[in-house]
């Protein structure tokens, strides 16, 4: 119960702090997600033993973190559910690679961690309106980005109706850990339905405002100054870092 | 002109499963109201209150009958022109509320219908202004209460100038100052309104008419203090008035 209404809060922190009032958060959406997308293609496609390679890539996510002012402790919280697994992998590496295991291990593992701070540092610091909002900019179609949206948004209704389906469950059967298995299947039928249902309903709020497909809301801003440097000096290096 | 005419309304759900006769919610129902009225939707749980909502503002297509709004017949091709006239206030405001603030929430009907930046921003401050949470602007929506998520339900609907506001259940989970907070604002909206309730107490302090429905017939139309006044006539139909009202 506790376990999952934290994710739901959590989920939540994370949003309000992508408003905030932070360095990063100032940026231009299309600037961040377009620095996000080619930071994380270029970084996955370094060599396995390209170690030094990757290791300078640490650069984007160290200076994000410390000149954006993004507290660095919340992320292994809210992001533990995806860098145990990676890291486990990475860790796992030796076993199936025998003769570069070492080397191969290390650079595997710093992709991972990189790929995962490079994503949370752009959820952090950008809401979903604003990044479906640069999407549409990109000329993304806009059945793909309202798909998109209502998974998002399906996704905190989904988490909602599980805490509250547990809690109606848990008053029921006190004491009892976890969820008898036979009443599983019920349970995860029920909640599919419930949350296609709300998801429904809100597609509907939506479509009586005059809802077309066009994200219209988030902060509507041209892109400043700022926004150019960031973009090119990150890119740039980036390039750099891959083909010098 | 009447904001909102029902001619011979019928609409039945399709069975669950196939060869299952439809389930008849809505059956016959005929009423008007004028610009400006505020018309109460009573009857039980079950009684068809919301299926009429959703009719009417073409959610669901009726199986017989028409609807019009403003003049318009409700149909798929009038719907975008229909729905700017039309505000829809959901009974649970998680269903209303999506974006992460109140303001771009409130925002968005306008952004919508093509409003510019300025006069977008006017449109949201006179919502905001209307139901009085000027101060809640910026407020992330999951950190509002749920007086104040039901008062920024309604500021999304206002901001569109909508004429005619279905409003599904308000006062439902209201504490009883929030809820007579809603009554004042709902009184104080110029635009004609149709509210769904079985709060009679509700509805008899905001709305002149009542139709009462039940089993998806409007078993009556007419001046609310006549037919809330008739205890025999209200309980025949599930309906039961609060303690208060007995004493009134
Ligand atoms: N999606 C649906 N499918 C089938 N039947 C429904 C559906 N929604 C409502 N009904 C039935 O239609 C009738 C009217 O429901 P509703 O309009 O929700 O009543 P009210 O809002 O007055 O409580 C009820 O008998 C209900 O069981
Ligand atoms: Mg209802």
């Amino acid at each position: 119960m506790g376990q999952l209404d934290r994710s739901i809060t959590e989920f939540r922190l994370m949003e309000e702090e992508a408003r905030g009032e932070g360095r990063l958060q100032a940026l231009h959406p299309l600037a961040k997600l377009l620095v996000t997308v080619v930071y994380l293609v270029v970084l996955l496609s370094f060599h396995k033993y390209n170690l030094a390679g990757v290791l300078l890539m640490g650069f984007y996510p160290i200076l994000a973190f410390t000149l954006g002012g993004v507290p660095l402790r919340p992320m292994w919280r809210r992001m533990r559910i995806i860098l145990i697994p990676v890291l486990l992998v990475g860790i796992a590496n030796p076993f199936f690679d025998r003769t570069g295991g070492l080397i191969s291990m290390m650079t595997l593992l710093l992709k991972g961690l990189f790929a995962v701070a490079a994503t949370y540092l752009l959820m952090v610091s950008t809401s979903m309106d604003d990044l479906c909002r640069a999407l549409r900019k990109l000329r993304v179609p806009a059945i793909l980005v309202t798909v998109m949206m209502l998974i998002y948004r399906y996704l905190c209704v989904f988490l909602e109706e599980i805490a509250r389906m547990r809690a109606a469950y848990s008053l029921r059967a006190p004491g009892q850990k976890g969820v008898h298995f036979r009443v599983w299947g019920s349970l995860v039928g029920m909640l599919l339905l419930r949350s296609m249902d709300r998801s429904e309903t809100v597609y509907q709020s939506m479509t009586l405002r005059g809802f077309q497909g066009d994200f219209l809301y988030g902060r509507e801003r041209p892109f400043s100054r700022s926004d150019y440097i960031y973009l090119f000096v990150c890119i740039l290096a980036v390039l750099i870092i891959r083909f010098l | 002109m009447n904001i909102l005419e029902l001619e011979s309304l019928n609409y039945a759900y399709p069975g669950a499963r196939r060869g299952e006769a439809p389930i008849a919610a809505v059956a016959d129902v005929s009423f008007q109201i004028a610009e400006g009225e505020n018309v109460g939707l009573v009857g039980a749980n079950g009684a068809g209150k919301s299926t009429l909502l959703k009719l009417i503002c073409g959610l669901l297509e009726p199986t017989g009958g028409h609807v019009s709004v403003a003049g318009t017949e409700v149909r798929k091709e009038t719907l975008g022109q229909i729905r700017k006239d039309l505000g829809y206030v959901f009974q649970d405001s998680d269903d209303q509320l999506f974006t992460s603030t109140v303001y771009d929430d409130i925002a968005f009907g306008p952004r919508n219908y093509g409003y510019t930046p300025e006069q977008t921003r006017a449109a949201v401050e006179k919502a905001l202004a209307a139901v009085h949470i000027e101060s809640l602007k910026d407020r992330a929506v999951f950190r509002l209460s749920g007086g104040e998520k039901k008062l920024a339900a309604i500021a999304t609907v206002l901001s569109m100038g909508s004429r005619l506001m279905l409003l599904d259940e308000p006062s439902v989970g209201l504490d009883p100052r929030n809820r007579r907070n809603l009554m004042e604002v709902i009184q104080s909206l110029p635009c004609a309104k149709l509210i769904a309730s079985h709060d009679l107490d509700f509805i008899y302090d905001t709305c002149s008419r009542v139709v009462v429905l039940f089993k998806g017939r409007a078993v009556r139309v007419g001046d609310t203090r006549q037919i809330l006044a008739d205890r025999a006539f209200l309980e025949a139909n599930g309906l039961e008035l609060p303690l208060s009202f007995v004493t009134r």
